[in-house]
C-alpha cells in the first residue's frame, strides 16, 4: 500500500513537472508561425537564447520571456511577448 | 432596418451569381473594416529576411477576395486620408486642412451614420493620435473607442476581438472598424523582434532609434540629432508634429554647424527593417481577426475591408515620413476586399480609398453617394486624385501622374511646367513636361480640386 501511494505520488510530481516544463502553447498557432520563423534561425522550433541575443534588443531580459523557464522560447512564448508589447511604448512627443 | 439590408442582401446575391463565386450571404452583410497605418503598397506579398511573405493573413485574404494594385489615398496623412473614407467626399470639401482647426462638421452624412440610420450596429476601435474624437471622425459610430494617442493593434485588436464575440450574439448587422499605428514611425518594437529582420545590426539606431522622432530627423541618410521638429497644437490642445517639419529640416541640414551622423548601409537596412517587421507583426493581428470572424461564424455574412490610409517615404525621396509630397510612395495603399459571393480577382485599373464609401453603400442597399465609385465598376478611364496638407494636389491615371502645387491650377494646361510641377510615368518616374499628355490629369485636378 505504502509503495502504490509512493509511486502515485512520485507519478503526480512527474506530471506536475512536466507540465510546468511543457512548452507554452500559442493561443494562434498559425498566425505566430510566420513571426516565430523569423526569429528561429536554425529552424529548430525553438528560440534560443543565441537566437534571441541576434534578433532581438541587446540588452534583452531572456528569461523574463522564458515563462515556462525551459532555456528556449517556444511559439507561445513568442506570441506572448506580440501581445504584451506596451502600445504606449514610445509616445513620449506629438507624432 | 428593412429596405436597407434587404437590398443588400439581393445585391450580394446578384453578384454572387454573376460572379460565380461559392458563398452566398443572407441577410444584410456585416461590414469589417481594418486600417493599417501608414503600410505601403509595396509591402504586401514582399519576402522578408527569410524570404517568405511579410503578409501571410493578408495575402490569403487577397487569394480569397479582390485585391486592387492600383489604390490610391486621398490624401498622404491620416486624419484627412480617414476623412474621405469615412465621408466619401475630398477632405478639402469639409475644412482646411489643418490639425489646428479641423473637425468634422457632425452635420456631415457618415459611413457609420448611415449604416446606423438603418439598423446597423456601427463600432470603432481606433489607436488615438489622428482619429481621436476631437477631429468628429467618431460620428455616426454607437461606440468608438480610441487607444492611447498612437498605439498599435495590441491595443485595439483585443476590443475588437470581445466586439465580434459580441456582435455575433447581437442578431443585427454591424459594421466593426478597426485601426492600429503598428506600421507608422518609428516602426522598432522593442524587445525580441528589434534585429529580426537585421540579426546582429550594431549600429548607432540601437540606442537612437529609441528616442522619440529619430526618423524624422534623417534627411538624405543623414541623421541630425539635434533637430528639433516643430509642433502643432489642436483645437483641443493635442500636440502634433508640424507638417513643414521635413521643409524645415532641409533648412537646418543646410547649416554647417549642426552634428551629423550618416548612416550606413546597414543602418538604413535596420530601419527598413524594423518597418518590415511592424508589417509583420499588423499582418498577425489582422489574422487573428479573421480567424475570430471565421469562428464566431459571421465570415460568410461579412464583408471585410483591409486598407492603408497612406504610405511611407522610407528614404526613397531622402526622408523618412508620408507628408512631404504625394509621391507614390506616399499615397498609394494596400486595398483588399473579400466580399460574400465576388469571385476572387486582381484589378489592375487606377482606384481611390474614397471608392471604399461608395462601395459600402452600395452592399448595404443604399444609393452610392460622394466622390467614389463602387470598387469593380470599371475604370480604366479612372483619374483619382490625392491632396496634401502643404497644398499639393495629384492625379492618378493608368498611363501617368500630375503633382501640382493647388495655387498653379487653373484652366488652362500650362505650355511649360511651372516650378514644383511634375508629369511622371505610371512607376512615379519624372517625365519631361509635354502639356498634351498632362491635360487629361490636370483637367480632372481642376475639374475636382480646383480653385
Amino acid at each position: 500500500m505504502r509503495a502504490a501511494l509512493l509511486g502515485l505520488a512520485l507519478a503526480a510530481v512527474g506530471v506536475s513537472a512536466w507540465w510546468i516544463q511543457r512548452p507554452m502553447r500559442a493561443v494562434h498557432p498559425a498566425r505566430i508561425a510566420p513571426l516565430f520563423a523569423v526569429l528561429d534561425l536554425d529552424g529548430d522550433g525553438a528560440v534560443s537564447p543565441a537566437e534571441a541575443s541576434q534578433v532581438g534588443a541587446p540588452d534583452l531580459d531572456f528569461a523574463a520571456l522564458d515563462l515556462d523557464g525551459s532555456g528556449e522560447l517556444s511559439p507561445g512564448e513568442v506570441e506572448a511577448t506580440v501581445w504584451a508589447l506596451d502600445p504606449a511604448w514610445w509616445v513620449e512627443g506629438p507624432e | 432596418m428593412v429596405a436597407g439590408p434587404l437590398r443588400g442582401a439581393a445585391l450580394a446575391l446578384v453578384l454572387g451569381l454573376s460572379g460565380c463565386a461559392p458563398v452566398q450571404a443572407s441577410g444584410p452583410l456585416n461590414f469589417l473594416v481594418v486600417s493599417i497605418d501608414t503600410m505601403r503598397a509595396d509591402r504586401l506579398g514582399r519576402a522578408g529576411r527569410d524570404g517568405r511573405s511579410l503578409t501571410p493573413a493578408l495575402d490569403a485574404l487577397a487569394a480569397q477576395g479582390q485585391r486592387y494594385d492600383r489604390a490610391f489615398s486621398q490624401a498622404n496623412e491620416t486624419l484627412f486620408s480617414h476623412t474621405a473614407l469615412f465621408t466619401g467626399r475630398y477632405p478639402s470639401e469639409l475644412g482646411a486642412l489643418t490639425y489646428e482647426t479641423f473637425r468634422l462638421d457632425p452635420g456631415v452624412p457618415t459611413l457609420a451614420g448611415a449604416l446606423k440610420l438603418r439598423g446597423w450596429r456601427t463600432e470603432g476601435y481606433v489607436a488615438g493620435g489622428h482619429l481621436d474624437p476631437v477631429f468628429g471622425l467618431d460620428t455616426g459610430f454607437d461606440h468608438y473607442q480610441s487607444g492611447q494617442p498612437f498605439s498599435t493593434f495590441h491595443q485595439s485588436v483585443p476590443e475588437a476581438l470581445e466586439a465580434l464575440e459580441r456582435l455575433a450574439e447581437g442578431g443585427e448587422p454591424w459594421m466593426l472598424f478597426v485601426h492600429g499605428y503598428d506600421v507608422h514611425t518609428p516602426y522598432l518594437k522593442p524587445g525580441l523582434f528589434e534585429r529580426a529582420e537585421t540579426p546582429g545590426y550594431a549600429g548607432p539606431l540601437l540606442d537612437l532609434a529609441w528616442q522619440p522622432l529619430t526618423y524624422e530627423r534623417i534627411l538624405d541618410g543623414v541623421l541630425y540629432p539635434d533637430y528639433r521638429p516643430p509642433q502643432l497644437t489642436s483645437a483641443d490642445g493635442m500636440p502634433f508634429l508640424d507638417p513643414r517639419t521635413f521643409a524645415d529640416l532641409e533648412d537646418f541640414a543646410a547649416r554647417s554647424d549642426v552634428r551629423r551622423v550618416t548612416l550606413t548601409a546597414d543602418d538604413q537596412a535596420f530601419v527598413h527593417g524594423t518597418y518590415d517587421t511592424a508589417v509583420r507583426q499588423a499582418d498577425f493581428f489582422v489574422g487573428v481577426l479573421l480567424d475570430a470572424l471565421q469562428d464566431t461564424g459571421q465570415a460568410e455574412q461579412t464583408a471585410v475591408i483591409v486598407l492603408s490610409d497612406h504610405g511611407e517615404d522610407l528614404g526613397d525621396h531622402g526622408q523618412y515620413n508620408h507628408r512631404l509630397a504625394l509621391y507614390d510612395t506616399n499615397v498609394q495603399v494596400v486595398l483588399i476586399t473579400r466580399i460574400p459571393g465576388q469571385a476572387p480577382r486582381v484589378v489592375s485599373d487606377p482606384v481611390a480609398l474614397v471608392d471604399v464609401y461608395a462601395t459600402v453603400r452600395e452592399l448595404a442597399g443604399l444609393q452610392p453617394v460622394g466622390r467614389g465609385r463602387v470598387l469593380g465598376s470599371g475604370g480604366a478611364d479612372r483619374v483619382v486624385t490625392s491632396e496634401s496638407m502643404l497644398g499639393q494636389v495629384s492625379a492618378r491615371s493608368r498611363e501617368g501622374r500630375l503633382l501640382v502645387d493647388r495655387a498653379d491650377l487653373g484652366p488652362q494646361v500650362p505650355d511649360q511646367a511651372p516650378e514644383g510641377v511634375s508629369l511622371r510615368d505610371d512607376q512615379d518616374r519624372v517625365l519631361p513636361w509635354d502639356a498634351r499628355a498632362a491635360s487629361p490629369l490636370w483637367l480632372a485636378l481642376v475639374a475636382e480640386l480646383g480653385p
